[in-house]
Parts: structure tokens; sequence; C-alpha cells
């Protein structure tokens, strides 16, 4: 119950936020002041003109965004350019969200649930009434490919900012969507479907689909009754074997055949169509590297494509949309072959994605502006021909993920946020002309990194959504140079907080792995990288004593000792003499865990001078982000203080920097001699009671008490966040008690079993 | 001296680590030799001789060579069996506590005086506590360390007095006394001595108590009377499994009340720092104790006549700061919990707290920190744990650190969300009333400066007791999510208009909550002197400690009656 001075109190603190907000998100208060108004003024010239000469063109004043976090904002920033005003709605758990206070009004439209609140289309029409805004902006996900959604915004009256209903419908059905990709004369993927009885007729399938292709079971799944064959006598094995495996596996011999395609690429176009019949298509983007069947890495331009394979891949997707009669924003998803470039039509996604800023950052060209101009039914206002490439950009999504537990979603308080700068780098080159002024439009800063964000401190990540955190984009003169900004902007990006995990780690992993920087990568990437689940990153040597150098010169400012023994947690076999030779220089020496205060012989490991160093506070203090340059290489160290004190004699920080993170304990060298002496709290001897990894329910308890279990047994499954998780034994024991039954809801840390 | 001037005294000192840098700058770079071969170290009176280039008179040596050069050393073999325990021994433990280099040991020369029961052949100098001065921080304290090597570390009637000597040095320069405790107890060879010697130490403890911090550490045994002496001293840290104090031994309560109970369960670290609150913090070993009492004191002034060392935060923490998160840490839904930690992290210098009592009582949370560079003393209710209720525990937690800080002029900031006192009949018989108005006592008579924040509810009683404008505090203020009432308003309208239908009370619930339910009605009355936004709470209360920092305490103190001393509800 929020009450009456409560309320009035909060209304004039965000007032004072929300033109805050408005500097901080870049394009539409003081510094966007010289261009918006000049924006405004040609779009509502162009409707005004327009609408007393064509009868398609229609006002749109107030739109209301059905969706939250970054999206929403997203799309609230660009309704604002174009001098909208704009409407939020929230769940009771986003009540203090971001994108509530970045619009103009904010309604309420249910409880958390999803299902009750942003898939809700009644309480969502309830909110476009009650607010009187005359069109509605989907966003990504809930509702955007949703017909009754689209078709009851209609019957109000009410602007849907996307495609058609025909479109959405006929887009929607996977094979009612191939059949009018063939008739618009898309490549689809060839195959046979339908029984093959003799490896004849297998062989004449074959022949007329082209090898290589895959023969599998029609029942199959999981891999069983696959196999892949690239001449009529690995056909014939093939379709033999897999006839017997599928028998035995599913009971169901039937086999089917079609094209394999090999090294698989996820590539995509986008087009945009208007009302009046105008198609155009956008460079592509790739988005191969997946993770459970979701992109986390885009990039566009795709360094497989040439213009030529392009350009056919954009006339087929704009021959698509002219065959559906589509209009708005959409996307033509292909799977391509590494090896040959090939590309067969796969799906269209009708809304606006996820990755679009890089297809607006290597364009310019504003697709969520455009949008709202198609839906005022204005007529496109680019031809195909002003669409060109300039540069390169990357795109990471940033999840509140586990990538060490198979990206298992993570929730929490983000205790501290801090989106990167990247003003340690050069600025973009002047050489870009007016791409720049494009750029900062687009909300890129000076030095190429966008971030389009849903958080800031102090706001849960709730547990009923998509557990997105923000989408981090960097542009680049080219390739490498994209390469090198996304590296450091995700150095420098700080999201702490209590139990909350997310993958910026793993972005990192993949931004420097050299199958990604080469190019050459497929959509098994990530099961060919970390076939074993990703287990974080390990440093070379520089990069590890950059680490060290920037913990210890925070212990020597802040303790005035100028000298430490400095322990790092994932170093087992040694720890590290360090000693302040002067101001910018570090000796380090490497030393036993168990020292007994004797200086090896051995000289110096090695002198490390850093030549930059500067450090920022952030999160009211116990973090702090170090820019360092050692050796002429520049790092970006993130180092939180563990301990209560700065003063503390026995420091510890946790450091993360180049997608690695570890602790980082240190002491000065009469005090660590004596350490050995000291028990170590034995993590294994601690109880061994199984606990909530998340808030959730438990779907089943696997176990009862007495019962014997061995390490890695399934004991519980919990489901959190729509995913069903399964809890695995810590160790081999009996059950001493188990904590909790089917179908209750556990929050964090709560126990479930306990094991003797 | 003015105190200004002593304020510049403890700035220097603290920034002043030359003993450091010079000690460890000389075997910068050699290589084959020990690292701390180079230390001066005068750990007896044969070296300290030595260092000061002082001959001794060769018949002197004669004699007793052995005896001096055996003092103020530990046998290697029995600091072996230390080691065997996870402890560290007497001089190695103040090797870590104080700066390098600064010991200097007293009466390491006095051995004890029985001669009965096989004492006499069993005299070690030192008599098992090592005694002396150094330096923490550049800043000087008195240390005692037991021995647990020499005699159990029990105390006889001259380790009582090597006590008691360094207690009465601490008192007469107006420095901290830190004790190191690991010992087996009385000496009952020595019977009725060793007693009397306990009870010196105390009546020491006792009138030391308020002029100079005491703090205890135990790191070992602490059983019978001799728990008495850290119980009287301010601060009492504990080790994680290797230390234990009680009054009786698991042996003693079995035959008396056939309670089966283990050490660790008696009066374990974790025991006490929980559950009976007798010790205030918990360390997982000596290395990590001595590392946090080198913190404390950095918090602390030297004694009564002092103010704390300044420590200025990076210059990148400004006292002009502004927090947005502090905006949105109030949940909206007034009975849900937020952690009031986050509060104190994000208003005090580089969120550094030194917390007292964590795990007791954690529905009231108090520790040092520092604002600005000065200390203050941090009171809280916390609505993470039990809603931040007020119930025994938390009113004697808090009262006691509410006096500490006002003994050593320590500003208090409190933050007041509390929903009242914790109701029901185990509160009520263990006499909540007379525990809740200690902390009532401590509050209205402290005389140091006192800033009040309420963040949100501040009921009944418990509104009076935290801190409020009545009780003399400075600088009330509330952020707009406070709600100051007698109840809550559905229990206020129940009594007001009894008898009413559910609708016509659910109107009269509204019209309370809209009178009663904000910070309004309290500002419009004055009781509290300004609505703030949160995220400027760290700024006004910088400037209000600046104001308030030359508040005399002796014009307030007039105002008080003359007396001898109050009567606190003990």
């Amino acid at each position: 119950m929020l009450r009456f001075e409560h309320i009035r109190q909060l209304s004039t603190i965000h007032v004072l936020e929300r033109s805050k907000l408005g500097c901080k998100l870049g394009s539409f208060s003081e510094d966007g002041v010289g261009k918006v108004p000049a924006l405004i003024g040609s779009f509502m010239r162009h409707l005004t003109s327009k609408s007393s000469t064509d009868a398609s063109v229609r006002k749109i004043s107030k739109v209301l965004v059905a969706n939250r976090g970054e999206i929403a904002i997203r799309i609230m920033r660009a309704a604002k350019q174009l001098g909208l005003r704009t409407v939020a709605v929230f769940s009771t758990a986003d009540r203090n969200a971001l994108h509530t206070r970045y619009a103009d009004e904010a309604v309420c439209i249910g409880p958390p649930l999803s299902t009750q609140s942003y898939l809700n289309i009644q309480s969502i029409l309830r909110a476009v009434k009650e607010t009187g805004a005359d069109a509605v902006h989907p966003g990504y996900g809930f509702l955007s490919e949703h017909v009754d959604f689209a078709e009851a915004l209609e019957r109000e009256g009410v602007k849907f900012v996307g495609p058609n209903t025909k479109a959405i419908r006929a887009m929607g059905d996977k094979i009612e969507s191939k059949r009018i990709a063939k008739r618009a004369g898309v490549f689809i993927i060839d195959g046979y479907i339908g029984e093959i009885n003799s490896d004849k007729q297998a062989f004449e399938v074959a022949k007329e689909i082209g090898f290589p292709v895959m023969v599998k079971a029609s029942a199959g799944g999981g891999g069983k009754g696959m196999r892949v064959a690239s001449n009529e006598k690995e056909l014939i094995e093939a379709f033999r074997i897999c006839k017997s495996e599928a028998e035995s596996a599913f009971g169901d011999s039937r086999l089917l055949i079609e094209k394999y395609i090999v090294k698989p690429r996820h590539i995509e176009i986008q087009i945009l169509a208007d009302e009046h019949g105008n198609v155009v298509y956008f460079p592509e983007r790739e988005c191969s590297v997946q993770r459970r069947n979701q992109k986390v890495i885009e990039e566009a331009p795709s360094p497989l494509l040439d213009p030529v394979t392009r350009q056919k891949m954009g006339e087929q997707a704009v021959a698509l949309a002219k065959e559906v009669g589509y209009t708005s924003a959409g996307t033509v998803e292909y799977l391509v072959s590494g090896l040959d470039k090939s590309f067969h039509f796969l799906e269209m996604n009708t809304r606006l994605q996820v990755e679009h800023p890089i297809t607006e950052a290597i364009t310019g060209i504003d697709l969520a502006q455009s949008m709202f101009r198609i839906a005022a039914g204005e007529k496109l206002h680019i031809r195909q021909e002003d669409i060109s490439i300039v540069g390169s950009a990357i795109e990471c999504r940033i999840y509140a993920e586990n990538p060490y537990s198979n990206f298992l979603p993570s929730v929490g308080n983000i205790r501290c946020y801090k989106e990167p700068t990247l003003e340690h780098l050069k600025p973009l080159s002047l050489s870009l002309g007016d791409r720049l002024e494009r750029l900062e439009h687009l909300n890129f800063n000076s030095h190429g990194v966008r971030v389009d964000a849903g958080v800031e401190e102090g706001l849960d990540i709730p547990i009923f959504y998509d557990p997105l955190i923000s989408k981090l984009v960097a542009f680049g003169e080219n390739r490498n140079d994209a390469l090198h900004r996304m590296a450091n902007a995700l150095d420098e990006y700080v999201i702490d907080g209590d139990r909350l995990i997310h993958n910026v780690p793993f972005c990192r992993a993949v931004i420097s792995n050299p199958k990604f920087i080469s190019g050459d990568i497929t959509t098994n990437l990530i099961k060919e990288e970390w076939p074993n689940g990703f287990r974080g990153v390990a440093l070379s040597k520089d990069q590890n004593y950059q680490a060290i150098s920037a913990t210890a010169m925070l212990y020597f400012r802040d303790t005035s000792y100028t000298s430490a023994v400095v322990k790092v947690d994932n170093h087992q076999e040694q720890q590290f003499l360090v000693r302040k030779v002067d101001e910018t220089t570090l000796s380090f020496q490497p030393i036993p865990l168990d020292w007994n205060g004797v200086v090896p012989e051995q000289a110096i490991e090695e002198l490390v001078s850093s030549s930059y160093f500067k450090t920022s506070i952030l999160g009211g203090g116990r973090v702090e982000l170090i820019n360092i340059e050692t050796h002429n290489k520049l790092g970006v160290i993130q180092v939180k203080r563990l301990g209560n004190s700065r003063l503390d004699l026995v420091a510890s920080y946790r450091v993360t920097c180049f997608g690695a993170k570890f602790d980082v304990c240190l002491r000065p060298a009469h005090v660590a001699v004596l350490e050995k002496f000291m028990k170590r709290t034995d993590a294994a001897s601690q109880s061994k009671i199984l606990k909530a990894p998340m808030p959730g329910t438990v779907r089943s308890i696997n176990v009862k008490e007495k019962d014997s279990v061995s390490e890695g047994q399934e004991v519980a499954v919990l489901e959190a966040m729509k995913m069903q998780n399964v809890l695995r034994a810590p160790s081999s024991g009996t059950v001493k008690r188990v904590f909790c039954s089917q179908g209750e809801i556990l929050s964090l840390d709560q126990p479930l079993v306990e094991i003797e | 001296m003015s105190r200004n001037a002593f304020h510049n005294t403890f700035v220097c000192l603290l920034s002043c680590s030359r003993p450091v840098r010079s000690f460890l700058r000389p075997c910068g770079f050699s290589t084959s030799s020990s690292f701390f071969n180079q230390e001066p170290k005068i750990t007896n009176a044969a070296q300290a001789e030595k260092e000061y280039g002082v001959k001794l008179r060769n018949k002197f040596l004669e004699k007793y060579q052995d005896v001096v050069e055996r003092a103020g050393v530990t046998d290697p073999k029995a600091a072996a069996r230390q080691h065997e325990r996870g402890k560290l021994t007497a001089r190695e433990r103040l090797q870590v506590l104080l700066d390098p280099g600064t010991f200097r040991e007293y009466d390491s020369l006095v051995t004890h005086r029985c001669e009965q029961f096989g004492m006499q052949d069993n005299r070690i100098s030192g008599d098992g506590v090592v005694t002396g001065h150094g330096k923490i921080n550049g800043r000087h304290v008195c240390v005692f360390a037991q021995d647990f090597l020499v005699v159990g570390g029990t105390l006889s009637q001259t380790h009582a007095q090597k006590i008691c000597k360094v207690l009465d040095r601490a008192v007469d320069a107006g420095v901290p006394v830190i004790g190191l405790n690991d010992s087996g107890g009385a000496r009952i060879q020595e019977g009725v001595d060793a007693l009397a010697g306990y009870a010196e130490v105390f009546k020491r403890n006792v009138l030391t108590s308020g002029v100079v911090p005491q703090i205890s550490v135990i790191m070992g045994p602490c059983a019978g009377g001799a728990v008495y002496s850290p119980a009287l001293t301010d601060f009492v840290f504990m080790v994680n499994e290797t230390s234990h104090m009680f009054l009786t031994g698991p042996d003693v309560v079995r035959s008396v009340t056939q309670e089966q109970v283990t050490q660790e369960e008696l009066g374990g670290a974790s025991i006490h720092t929980s559950r009976s609150g007798v010790a205030h913090v918990l360390s997982n070993n000596d290395i990590e104790a001595l590392s946090q009492v080198r913190t404390l004191i950095s918090y602390l002034p030297s004694s009564w006549r002092d103010i704390a060392p300044t420590f200025r935060p990076v210059e990148t923490d400004s006292p002009t700061r502004e927090d947005p998160f502090l905006d949105r840490i109030v949940p909206a839904d007034p009975n849900s919990p937020y952690d009031m930690h986050q509060v104190i992290y994000r208003i005090v210098d580089s969120g550094e707290f030194f917390e007292i009592h964590k795990h007791f009582a954690p529905n009231i949370l108090v520790g040092f920190s520092r604002m600005n560079g000065q200390t203050v003393g941090i009171v809280g209710n916390n609505p993470a744990s039990l809603a931040g209720v007020l119930d025994i525990n938390a009113s004697v937690k808090a009262a006691r650190f509410v006096r500490f800080c006002d003994a050593f002029s320590i500003p208090i900031i409190t933050f007041v969300d509390v929903p009242g006192f914790l109701p029901g009949t185990a509160q009520e018989y263990g006499g909540i009333i007379r525990h809740g108005a200690k902390l009532l006592y401590a509050y209205a008579e402290a005389t140091v400066p006192k800033i009040t924040v309420i963040t949100r509810k501040a009921y009944g009683g418990a509104y009076c007791v935290m801190s409020s404008k009545q009780l003399r505090g400075d600088t009330n203020y509330a952020w707009p999510s406070a709600e100051v009432a007698v109840m809550g308003a559905k229990g206020a309208v129940g009594i007001i208009f009894r008898g009413l239908t559910e609708e016509q009370l659910q109107k009269q619930v509204e019209d309370y909550e809209r009178e009663f339910l904000s910070p309004m009605v309290s500002a419009r009355r004055g009781y509290i002197d300004e609505i703030i936004r949160p995220s400027t709470t760290r700024k006004r209360i910088c400037e209000d400690l600046v104001l308030l920092a030359n508040k005399d305490e002796s014009t307030v103190r007039e105002a008080t009656p003359q007396k001898k001393h109050g009567n606190i509800p003990l």
C-alpha cells in the first residue's frame, strides 16, 4: 500500500530523477536539444502535410510500450526522439524499474507473473484506454508476435506498431511460412518428406538433393538414428545403420533424407517494409554464437558473406516480404553453410529483434524510429541504395545467468553497476564523417560503445522474466577494432551484487577465442570450444601480473606498506613476494605457499612497471575500477574489497579482469610466514546441506530419509524461471533429513536435503 | 592541550608510516638472508642493552648470562606444540598485532615466588605473560599476551602484577590496552595469591573503563574467574574453535546438572558471539583476529581526552557524494524487508563499516565507520532481521555501544526503522522493560553529537528510544518513506472506533494513514528537523558533523543536574 504523502514525496524525487536520467541515456534532453526538435519537426510536418492528401497516414501522438526492461527503454527513446508521448506498463514486480520512470506515464497491469501482466491482453488494453494511447509497440518477446493481441488492438482502433496480422499469422506457422517462402523463390532446405524404403530409393533422393545428405529417423531425436553421408557408399551404410538404430531406439524404422548443411551458421537479414509496398533489406547479422539455442553474441556484417551472397539473400528476403504483404520491421533467418555459402530459409521473425542495434550501427539507420514512421503510414524514407555498410559492430547480450553451471538463470540485487565508456581508448576516427553523427544519434558514445540497459544500481533482477540485463554493443572502423573495443568494454563493465552471477566473463572468453576471432565459426562454437562447459578463463602471465599489480598498488596506497606477500586463490603452487621498487615499479618474486621467510636465491622474476594507474570508486566505495598500463598494455581491472576496512592488515580482494574472476589476499611478509600455522577452514568439513541455488518451486524430491546416495546422484528437481534444474548430491552418504516437499516454493539458499 | 592540537597530533601519527617503510626497504633486494634478520628485534634485556650500547658488567653476565639469554625467547619445541593446535605463540601474536619493530617488552625477568608443590624448581622468566607496549599504525598501545607454553599461561601473583603494571601504564600514558588471553586459569599451586591477583586485575579493568579503550582477545582457554577480566573490557574478540570461555567447565556442569555439553557448545566462540553476546567479534584464526583488532584500533581515540584519528577518504569518495541507490532502497511495500547494511555502506566513507556484535541480535546493527574521515558510531535497526524489532538482546547490545561512543566522544549516527518492541511472554518475563530502559537511558545520557535518520518505521515507544529529538538528538532527519506514529493504522483505528463495520473501519484506516503514516506530522511539529532526499543523506550528515564538531559537551553536561553518577537500570 502506498500512502498519499509517500507517493507525493516519491514522485517529486522521481521527477528529478527523470531529468537526470535523460542526460544519462543521452539523446533527448540537454545535449540532444539541437537535434531533437528538428527531427520532431520533420516528422510532424511530414505527418500533417501528408494527412491532407494521403488517407493512409494516421496521426500517432502517444505510444504505449507493452514491454519491460531495456527494450521498453530503447523503444521509448525512439518515440521521444519523434516527439511522441510515452506510456510504460509494469507488473508489481517492476514497480521501481527504470522503464517506468523513463516513460511520461506508467500504468500497473497486474501481478508479477507474466501471464497475468505482460502477457495479459485485457489488462494492456485497459491501460491503452486509460491513458488514451493511440499506438502500441510490443517490443520483442511477450506479445510481439501474438496475432490475437494485434487483432484486439485493431478492433479498438489502436495502431499496432509492427507487421499486419496477416503477415504475423502466416509467418508464425512453420509449415505455412516455408510454403510461402518456396512460392517466393526463397531457397529452403531440400529434403524428401516421406518414407524411404530401399537404399536404391535413398540414393535417388540423395542424388536429386545433392550430397552431402543427412539420413535421420523420422521419430528421431538426441542424435540417435542420424548419419551424414557424402557419397553413395556412405549413404548405403548410413541407411542400414540408421534403420536398425531407429528400430531399436524408437521402435519406428521410418527414415527421411534431407540436405546436410556443412558448417552451419545462423545468419539473418533485416528488412523494412512500408504500407505502400516498398521493401528494403539491410546487411546481414551473424548470430551463430548460441547457447541453449539462444543467441549470445551477434555481429554485423558477417565475416563469411561476400557482396554477391549478401545481395542474393537480401533480394530473397524482400521477395518473401512482398509475397506475404509484409509491413514494418522483420527478420528473415537463414541457415548458411560455412563451406560454400549456400543459404536456406529457416523462419521469419515478425518483430524488432534483440540484436537490431548492430544493424543500426553499420548502416546508421534507426530501426525503432523507422517502425514508428511506417506505422504512421509514411512511405519508406530510405531506398535500397541508401543502405551501405560502414565499419563493423558486435553485440553481447548480458544475462544474469551462471556460465559456469550450464547458463542457469541467476537472480539478485544489483549492488554496483557501471556501464563502460571506453574513455581509456582512442575515440572513433573522424574519418567516419557524418556516420559519427548518426552513431551519436543511435546512442553510441564517442568511443563506439552503446549500452541498452533496463537496470540500475539497487534494482532486483526479478525471477519472473527473461534475465537479460542489457545489450552491450561495440562499433569499430573494422572487425578487429570492434573486437578490441568489445573486449575492453566487457572488462570495464561493472555488474556486481550479492549472489548475482552474469555472463560477462563468458562473453569475454568468446571475444578472445581464436576461433571466434578468425570468423570461422558454426552454431556449434560453444559446444566445440567448451565441450565440458565453461570453467573460466586462464590468464596469461602478463595479465596475471597486471592484475596482481593493481591490487598491490591499492594495498600499498591504503596501508602504506611497501611490500606484501600476495596469494591468488587459483594458484595452488606458489605465491608472490611483491615489493615496491619506486612509485611506478613493482618487483615480483615467486615463493612457496608455506614460506619460511627466507627470500629465495633466484633473482627477481619480473619487474612490472606501470606507466599509468588510475582508480575510480564505485558502489559506495567497495568496488574500484582500475586502469593500469604495464609493458605498454592497457588493462581494466575491477577490484572489490572483501574486508571491512581499507586498513586491514590482511586484505582480501575479489578481482575481475579479462574474463577471469579470482580472490587475492595480501599481507605483509612478517604475517605471511606465520600463516602456515593457521588451521585451514576446510570447505569439505562444512555441512553437506544441499541448498536451493535459486528461488523456485520443488518439482520433485527423489530421495527420502535414510536413503543412501552417491555423489552426483539426482536428488531433487527445482523449477525456476520456467526451467527445470536437476539438483545433485554434493557428496556420497546417507540422507539425514529432507527439509521440503514437492510443490513447495523455496527461496534462495533454503535447505533441501542434508547428507551425512 | 586544546582539542585541535590533539586532533592534529593524531592525524600526523596515523599518516606517519616511516617505521614500516624503513624496516622493509633496507632488505629490499637481499637475497639469501632471512627477511626479518634486519629487524631491530628487542625482545630481551640483553639485546636491549646491546642495542642501546650499554656495556654489561662482566660479573653480571657471568652470573646471569643463561637467564638473560633465555628470557624473552620462546622455546622452539614448545612453539611447535602451540602451532599444532593451530595457534601462534604469545610473541608471534605480538609480531602480527604490532607494527614491526615497535614492541618494547617489560618484566621479562620476573619470576614467581611460589615455593611449594614443586614450583620452586620451575621458574621461567616472564612467568607466563609477555607485557609491554608497541605501535599500531604508528599509534601507541599497551599490550599483554599470556603465554600458554609457560605453566599453561596460568595466572600467579607475579603474572597478575605484570598485567596490572601494563594497565596502569596505559592509563598514565592515555593509550589503549589490548590483552591476548590464553591461560589455564588461576595457578592453583599459589592458592589465594592467584585469586587476589585476579581481583587486582579486575579492579584495574574497572578503573580503566572509560579512561582508555580496553580490548580483550580470547585466543585459548579462559575459564573460571578469569573470564571477568575480558568481560569488563570494552570489546572481546574470540577465535573460532581454539578459544573457549566459561565459568564452569563441561565436567562440573555434568556433575552438578547432569547436562552433557562439549566445550565448544558451552563456551565456544560461535556461542559467545551469537547467543550470549559475551564476545563481540568472531575470527577464524589468530592472524585474522589480530588483524581485526588493528582495524578496530584505527577507529578509536587513544583515551577519553582525545578524539579519534582522522583518516581521510581516498579523494574520490567526497563528503558531498550523492547516491541515488538510496532513493530506491526502501521497498514500496512497507512490510517487505531491506538490509540496513546497504544503507550504511552507501552513506559512510568508502563503504567501510566495522561491525560489532555482527552475529548477536542482528535485528540491530552497531559498529564504527568514518564520515569525511572522522570516526562515527553507527546504530541501525535492521528490517532484514526480525523486521528490525527491539528485543532484550538488541536493547542491551545497542545500549552498551552507545555508552562506549559517549565515553570516548565518538558521534553517534542512528538509522531508524523499528516497528516497536517485540511482544510476548518470553520478552516480558525476561525483563524487556528493564533492558529497553537501558537503551533509552544510554541515548538520553549521551552528550556526543547525535544524528538520527528515520528511514521508514518509527513506532510507539521504540520511536522515543531510538535517539529521538526529545532525548537530546542534535539533528533528526526523516526520509520521505518515514512513518512516525504511535502504532500501525489498523490497530489504532480499532481502538479509537470500536464497533464500526468493516467498510467504515477501512475508511478510518485510510484517514489515519494519511494523517500519521508519513513524516509530515512530525516535521510540522519540529520533532524532525527536515525531510531529506535519501540520496543526499551522506552530504547532510557530513555537514552536520562539521557543524557539531564544536558542540561543547561541557555546556550540555551543565544542563544536567549535579550528581555523583546516574543509576542506569542494570
